[in-house]
């Protein structure tokens, strides 16, 4: 009777343990998904730059970056303030960059559909991210979160990507 | 340095530069003026070397490490250590790196390689930024790697001099040994080249060598070059030319004087032969007639003195006595002729004895005068002693002779010395003379007595002149009358000057009174 009562117990605390392991992991993760996505930035050159407009950065569904996403507000990169957004999906917003969440999968292909050859920057975590169209796809190899990037789709929406980026890309569909 | 001080090293290494040879000097100067412009150039070009090489250096790496920050920008910002260490490993082809470290901004060395151990040792721990610095042994750079404005990392190379050094040392010794190539050609060629100003030198030298060690005046020196040397020699001969006439004329007018001299010596010998065979005559064949006048007056006086009277007794011996005075007369005379003929024969002899001895033919002569005689003892001198004689005989006869009506009759005979002047003197107290008439007094025939005081032909004086005037001295005297005289004398040199500071003196001037003297006046 105790030994069950231990038993499941000790299960649950193990369980808990994994969770808040995986969250801690999990929120990690998405730390570096943040500087990640801030960097890319760097290396990105939009058609009709130089110009100090805001960078838009549209985030879609859930937001599993947390509070870390609202501190690129604060930033700069390529001398144009940060501006994060959580739009809904059919608003017309003018993005820069496009991250979609993992939450949003099956509506992804309609967005990028929707985006087609507009210069915006598309990342997300999706799987087979950048084989759908994407531009920017997080993949995890083991441990290490690594990007693969489609060249092709970037060109036909005129982004510029650094060869910088590219080099350290896992994947560069051409 | 200065002139003095390359004296000094010169003369503390046992070399002056005055005493070189002109070949010697002529080499000194070309070769140390090429020494100083080689090692001069050599330094320029040695130092700009060095700095060009830094230069580049400082650019190469700064181009090379602004290419892998540039490069690493990405892999910084993605955490690719691989990638940066990809970048870094690029480095390693450089064969001078030695190490290349990769830092982020916390200073955690991301990527890395160290040639030779691959420890992290030669990776500072806090490197600084911007850094450019070199060292004996390597020269190191840091550049941050800024992407967007902002500092990622750090970048930092460490490079080898050895190289550097190596290319350095060779250029150096390549330097080194062919400007001692180049100073070597330079004295071969300076050697040769100084020729054309030391042979003109050389021979000039010679030449004048020459003219001078057997008097040939009728060597020319030749002109080899037509600079200033050339001039030189010129004028070199020009002045020879001259030396030899000049020496014609000398060597004429030599022969002509000797010419002269023979004819004015036969002449005088003729004269001489002449005076000879007058004394002579005058000795004899007036003295002859002289000697009846008074032989037969005396025959007369002694024969038939018992027939005379008293007034015939006086004639007679008027007459006896004016033939005696002749006979002095021709005396004295006969004694300047010989005086003025003879051949001075200068020998030291004791002039204390000599004058001894007048004193007692003196005395002899007058065996009742009593006179208080001084004679300076041992003195002696340099000169003829036939004629010296002469004439102290007649200045001791004369001070003899003036003190006759003194009381207390005193003579000295002495010398004093001046400076360089060593004077004689024979001082008496007896009647002096007026100073004012007295430029007569070496004067042959004049007597400034009368003859009823004291007796005298007026010559004695001027026979004492003439010897000392052929010794090449001075006599002159100081009176005051009736308290006496004093002559002086010297030989071979001049009186003492009036004014003149005496420096040494020695012996004593009997009269300390001011210079109103008279000298000796010629006039024959």
């Amino acid at each position: 009777m105790i030994s069950h009562l231990a038993k499941s117990i000790t299960s649950v605390l193990i369980l808990l343990l994994i969770l808040f392991c995986s969250t801690a992991h999990a929120r990690s993760e998405n730390e570096i998904k943040v500087v990640y996505l801030y960097n890319f930035i760097k290396f990105i050159t939009w058609p009709q730059e130089p110009t100090t407009s805001n960078i838009t950065i549209c985030l879609y569904g859930e937001n599993t970056f947390g509070d870390a996403i609202q501190k690129l507000n604060t930033l700069k990169a390529r001398n144009r303030p940060l501006e994060v957004v959580f739009p809904n999906i059919g608003e017309d917003i003018s993005c820069s960059v496009v991250f979609i969440g993992p939450s949003e999968d099956n509506v992804a292909d309609d967005l990028l559909i929707d985006i087609d050859s507009k210069p915006v920057l598309t990342i997300s975590d999706i799987d087979s991210f950048t084989n759908k169209g994407g531009i920017i796809g997080f993949i995890k190899l083991g441990n290490v979160v690594k990007f693969d990037i489609n060249l092709k789709q970037a060109r036909s929406s005129n982004i510029q990507i650094s060869s910088k980026l590219l080099e350290l890309a896992n994947h560069v569909i051409q | 340095m200065s002139y003095s001080e390359v004296r000094l090293v010169f003369t503390k290494t046992g070399v002056n530069i005055k005493y070189l040879p002109i070949k010697k000097k002529l080499s000194m100067i070309i070769m140390t003026s090429a020494l100083l412009a080689v090692v001069l150039l050599s330094s320029v070009f040695v130092v700009y070397e060095y700095i060009s090489l830094r230069n580049s250096i400082i650019k190469e790496f700064s181009t090379t490490s602004k290419i892998i920050a540039n490069r690493s920008h990405a892999a910084l910002l993605f955490s690719d250590t691989a990638t940066l260490q990809e970048n870094v490993d690029s480095l390693k082809i450089h064969d001078d790196v030695k190490a290349t470290c990769l830092y982020n901004e916390a200073d955690d060395i991301l990527a890395y390689f160290n040639k030779g151990d691959n420890s992290k040792g030669d990776c500072p721990i806090h490197p600084s930024r911007n850094l450019n610095h070199f060292d004996d042994q390597y020269y190191q750079v840091s550049l941050p790697i800024v992407v967007d404005g902002e500092s990622m990392g750090l970048l930092y190379i460490k490079v080898s001099l050895k190289s550097l050094n190596g290319h350095l040392s060779t250029y150096v010794i390549a330097t080194a040994v062919f400007s001692l190539i180049i100073i070597l050609a330079v004295f071969i060629f300076s050697s040769y080249l100084q020729n054309f100003i030391t042979t003109p030198l050389l021979l000039l030298k010679n030449t004048a060598r020459q003219v001078t060690k057997n008097k040939d005046y009728t060597l020319r020196a030749s002109k080899e070059s037509h600079d200033e040397i050339g001039d030189m020699v010129d004028t070199f001969n020009e002045m020879l030319s001259t030396l030899q006439d000049q020496n014609k004329t000398i060597i004429n007018d030599a022969e002509s004087l000797e010419l002269k001299v023979g004819e004015r010596t036969k002449e005088l010998a003729i004269a001489n032969q002449e005076l000879e065979a007058f004394s002579y005559s005058v000795s004899h064949d007036l003295r002859s007639p002289l000697r009846a006048i008074d032989g037969f007056s005396k025959a007369l006086l002694e024969d038939y003195g018992h027939d005379l009277d008293h007034t015939a007794h006086d004639y007679l011996k008027r007459v006896r006595k004016a033939s005696q005075k002749m006979g002095e007369l021709i005396g004295s005379l006969l004694q300047l002729s010989r005086v003025t003929r003879k051949e001075l024969k200068d020998t030291h002899f004791d002039l204390s004895d000599l004058v001894m001895n007048i004193v007692h033919q003196l005395q002899e002569q007058d065996p009742e005068r009593i006179i208080d005689i001084q004679i300076q003892p041992e003195m002696y001198m340099m000169g003829d002693e036939q004629l010296i004689e002469v004439a102290l005989d007649n200045l001791i006869g004369n001070a003899w002779k003036y003190s006759k009506y003194e009381k207390f009759p005193k003579i000295e005979i002495g010398y004093f010395v001046e400076n360089d002047h060593t004077v004689y003197f024979v001082k008496d107290n007896g009647a002096g003379f007026d100073n004012k008439y007295a430029k007569n007094l070496f004067t042959a025939f004049q007597r400034l007595h009368s003859p009823e005081q004291f007796e005298g032909t007026g010559i004695g004086l001027a026979t004492v002149f003439r010897i000392i005037q052929r010794h090449h001295g001075e006599i002159w005297a100081k009176s005051v009358l009736d308290e006496g005289a004093t002559f002086y004398f010297t030989l071979y040199g001049d009186r003492p000057q009036r004014g003149e500071t005496k420096s040494f003196s020695s012996g004593t001037n009997p009269d300390t009174k001011s210079d109103e003297s008279v000298t000796g006046t010629e006039s024959e």
